[in-house]
């Protein structure tokens, strides 16, 4: 049976209708990320799947309980949910110390062995040193943990993650995030994780759900997500692209001829676009590839400029009116280049 | 979907109601009677309004109190925003340390403040009688409306400065430098960037000091007596003197129109605070700007607030102090020959003054902790309660506001005698501290809620998520967390209630005296010798208040 069932979640915020019918399960030992730009609703969603607020319509289950049907009129509170939610800020007590913050949940459910437990979890979690410390005394990562450790705590059935990564700077998130994944598996916890950042998204999740303007694009595995994007939006939302704009002249077989202003390119057809109508084809910047020479499928362009980035450089490319981007692991010396578009990655909404 | 109702809350609200509406109420029940409430025979009627509004001096009074508001306004907001800027965004020498010094003015009694001015540049005043004997003359006469006026609106410059120095503190400063960079003047800027900017802060406090205008009676009382001048809460306090008798539907008249003046000013207010946002003290980032340089005119600014500081707090302190030091004082008396401490002593021969000191005392501690430990209760109960009853008690809050202190004593004084199975109270001190917890209501409100805002939701909602009921979370995390502020509040509250003066003179009888309200009474029969060492031991009080404030770092707001 699924752990966590969301079905049809309406709620309106002031004058803005937030999440538009959002409907997703969530299987046992599962990670899922709510993954989506800013004011898509996830975290919306997230507040109400943790009872912080009520959606106007829908049904919220987690096994056979009940947390909210707007049918019903029932709503369980937060506070009588049981679950673990890690906030983006971790919203540690300053006036409790490290053990006191964590031990606090089992406090409330007068376990007697409250503080063993605890310590156990900071051991498991690598923070046995700091649990004298006060929150203002911990590094961000550190900070990080302890909201984790709290939230694991009492063994809750599901662990709502809001932007865990976000606040930490970009060494530190690298190794969280190979760090969190290890726990949440090690832990066997269902976890609910939601970012913006696909990265994180892609890392941490067994299945990805793509939000936009409160409604669900598309669900599935993140190498599905990532390589097999059913609409523009998804497709545009991951990885870097390129994307040009220009008219469907030929279908064939799955795959299309899309021509603009002074090129024209094959490409599979993702999106049902008729001959004859205007259509956007994306590529992603990785596998768009820089030639001295032409070919099927390639394009004549001109270097305008190329930024270093460490490990290669990002340059950009004029062809006509359009500009391009691709990656090249030196820098790029001639003026004129070819580019290749490879047709099964050149895709066509 | 509603929550279930929070009947704990739910009684807060109705508490707060029960100490607000049955004073409103009283006065307009007595106001549309022909004679006092507890009259068998008396009946509705509007034949006091008739009455009053047939009174010249009533007209006269009226007339006084608009001029005298409008005129206080007219000082004290272009000379705090100028003081607000010059603190705040100048190097004008020596900021840090008067800075603090600025806010005395709000904690003094200003029953104290307008004995000073007598005692020190009245007609026999010491800083007159010097003038008069180096250059021949002083031209200047206490006793004028222009006067009160003057000193009114310098009196009230620190509550312009507030809102505007915050206002000012939380502006983006890269506003001002982009003029800077660009070619403008320090005087330029202040005129064409940092003034509109602070507009909502100068029209707030604008309202505010116009409406603490109707609020004014020390002051008018003492330095309006040898004219005849009067406003009206001096008109609603002679009313008895004149008829000869106690004619409470008069003065429940008088005391329903300053309402009818104070009610809109409040609702204006508070529309106005929406615009001018809440002041929260702005953490993050403090990035340190690099104050305007004032050049040339940096004495000069120096020179301007310390006159100002000299005129409003060091004149009528020294003035206060020295009379309670001297045996007498006239022409031609020297110093040295009338130095006494015989006044402190004099007042131990008094039970009455010596209870009104021990009363001011407790009330300002004592008095004060309950206060805002009230005041705490109905805060938390409001606290991030999505309810309609959160808006009910919004508006009740409101009411006290609109009710001056003298007005508000005179209706508690009325409550006591109407409800009888609590008359016995007034004869005690609570009766005067349920007053003034109920005066100050909104002031104190204000600087819970403000430690309130401190806290972050998300802390509140973590412990929600981990199961903590609402209950605990008021326990375990909310009240931890303000407690700095609880304790600043306290601080606050005592310094308030030691100032009050107003709202204890119709609560006044043997066991309920304080400082303040005993001055006000002995003002009548000229004791100078006893005031004096009165007001000495209040500002005393103050004093020792202000600095355990400043040690503490407690933030001072309106």
């Amino acid at each position: 049976m699924s752990e966590l069932v969301v079905s049809g979640v309406h709620k309106r915020l002031g004058e803005t209708q937030v999440l538009k019918g959002v409907s997703f399960t969530l299987e046992k030992g599962e990670v899922v990320a709510l993954l989506g730009p800013s004011g898509s609703g996830k975290t919306t969603l997230l507040r109400a799947i943790a009872g912080l607020d009520h959606p106007d319509a829908g049904s919220i289950r987690l096994g056979d309980r009940v947390f909210f049907d707007a049918d019903a009129r029932r709503a369980v509170p937060a506070e009588r949910r049981g679950l673990g939610l890690v906030f983006q800020s971790y919203a540690l007590w300053p006036h409790r110390t490290v053990l006191e913050n964590v031990e606090y949940p089992l406090r409330l459910r007068k376990d007697p062995k409250a503080r063993e437990r605890a310590l156990s979890v900071l051991r498991e979690i690598g923070l046995e040193g700091m649990t004298a410390r006060y929150p203002h005394e911990l590094s961000g990562g550190q900070q990080q943990r302890v909201a984790l450790a709290r939230a694991i705590v009492y063994q809750p059935p599901l662990l709502l993650l809001d932007e865990p990564l976000s606040n930490l700077d970009a060494k530190l998130r690298e190794e969280a995030r190979v760090w969190l994944r290890e726990l949440i598996g090690r832990l066997q916890i269902s976890a609910l994780c939601v970012t913006h950042d696909q990265l994180e998204a892609l890392a941490l999740a067994d299945r990805v759900l793509l939000l936009e303007h409160g409604r669900v694009e598309q669900e599935g595995a993140p190498e599905e997500i990532y390589d097999r994007p059913r609409t523009l939006f998804a497709a545009e939302f991951m990885g870097s692209n390129n994307r040009l704009q220009g008219k469907v002249v030929e279908r064939r077989d799955g795959m299309a001829r899309i021509a603009g202003a002074g090129w024209e390119l094959w490409g599979q057809l993702r999106g049902d676009r008729p001959a004859g109508s205007e259509a956007t084809a994306i590529i992603r910047l990785e596998r768009t590839r820089i030639q001295q020479s032409g070919g099927q499928n390639c394009l004549a362009a001109k270097l305008e400029t190329a930024v270093y980035l460490g490990e290669r450089w990002d340059a950009l490319f004029r062809i006509g009116d359009v500009r391009v981007r691709a990656w090249a692991p030196s820098a790029p010396e001639q003026s004129q280049y070819f580019l290749f578009f490879p047709p099964e990655s050149l895709w066509i909404f | 979907m509603q929550e279930r109702p929070s009947w704990g809350r739910v009684a807060a609200v109705l508490a707060t109601a029960t100490a607000i509406l049955p004073p409103l109420a009283i006065i307009v029940y007595q106001s549309v009677l022909d004679g006092p409430f507890f009259q068998p025979s008396a009946k509705l009627s509007l034949s006091a309004f008739r009455f009053v509004m047939a009174d010249a001096d009533f007209h006269r009074a009226l007339g006084s109190t608009l001029l005298v508001a409008t005129g206080m306004t007219a000082v004290a907001v272009p000379l705090g925003a100028l003081l607000a800027f010059l603190f705040v965004r100048t190097d004008l020498p020596g900021r840090r340390l008067l800075e603090p010094l600025l806010l005395i003015p709000i904690f003094l009694s200003p029953v104290v403040i307008a004995f000073g001015y007598v005692v020190a540049v009245g007609p026999v005043g010491f800083v007159t009688l010097l003038f008069r004997e180096t250059f021949g003359t002083a031209p200047w006469n206490l006793y004028t409306i222009a006067s009160v006026t003057l000193i009114a609106g310098l009196t009230h410059i620190p509550h312009v400065y507030l809102y505007t120095a915050s206002t000012l503190r939380a502006m983006n400063v890269d506003l001002e430098e982009a003029a800077s960079v660009a070619g403008a003047s320090t005087a330029r800027i202040a005129l064409t960037v940092s003034i509109p900017m602070v507009r909502p802060a100068l029209l707030y406090s604008g309202v505010l000091v116009f409406f603490l205008g109707f609020e004014l009676f020390g002051l008018p009382l003492i330095l309006g007596d040898p004219e005849g001048l009067l406003v009206l809460s001096t008109y609603l306090f002679k009313l008895t003197n004149r008829l000869g008798v106690p004619s409470y539907q008069l003065m429940a008249v008088v005391a329903v129109v300053i309402m009818a003046f104070a009610f809109p000013l409040v609702w204006v207010q508070r529309r106005l605070m929406g615009g001018a946002g809440r002041f929260v003290s702005i953490r993050g980032k403090g990035v340190s700007h690099a104050p305007l340089r004032l050049g040339r005119w940096r004495w000069v600014a120096l020179a301007l607030v310390l006159g100002w500081l000299g005129a409003t707090v060091v004149i009528p302190l020294a003035g206060v102090f020295l009379r309670a030091f001297v045996t007498n004082w006239g022409e031609g008396v020297r110093l040295s020959e009338v130095l006494t401490v015989g006044h402190f002593t004099e007042l131990l021969d008094y039970p009455n003054l010596i209870r009104g000191v021990v009363n001011t005392l407790l009330i300002g501690v004592v008095g004060g902790a309950l206060a805002v430990a009230c005041y705490a209760g109905i805060a938390l109960a409001a606290h991030r309660w999505q309810s309609r009853w959160a808006k009910v008690l919004d508006y009740l809050v409101m009411v006290p506001r609109g009710m001056p202190g003298l007005v508000a004593g005179l209706a508690f004084f009325w409550v006591f005698l109407f409800i009888k199975p609590i008359a016995p109270l007034r004869a005690t001190p609570l009766s005067l501290w349920i007053a003034y917890s109920v005066v100050w209501l909104a002031y104190g409100m204000r600087l819970i809620s403000s430690a309130l805002l401190q806290v972050g939701p998300e802390l509140e909602e973590a412990a929600l998520t981990v199961g903590a009921s609402r209950g605990r979370i008021t326990r375990d995390v909310t009240v931890p967390l303000i407690r700095f502020g609880l304790l600043g509040s306290w601080l606050l509250v005592f310094l308030i209630f030691v100032r009050e003066y107003s709202t204890g003179v119709y609560l006044l009888g043997p066991g309920t005296e304080v400082i303040g309200s005993l001055i006000v009474s002995l003002w009548a029969t000229g004791a100078m010798d006893t005031i004096s060492a009165l007001s000495v031991i209040n500002v005393v009080l103050v004093g020792l208040g202000l600095l355990v404030a400043l040690q503490l770092g407690v933030r001072v707001n309106e």
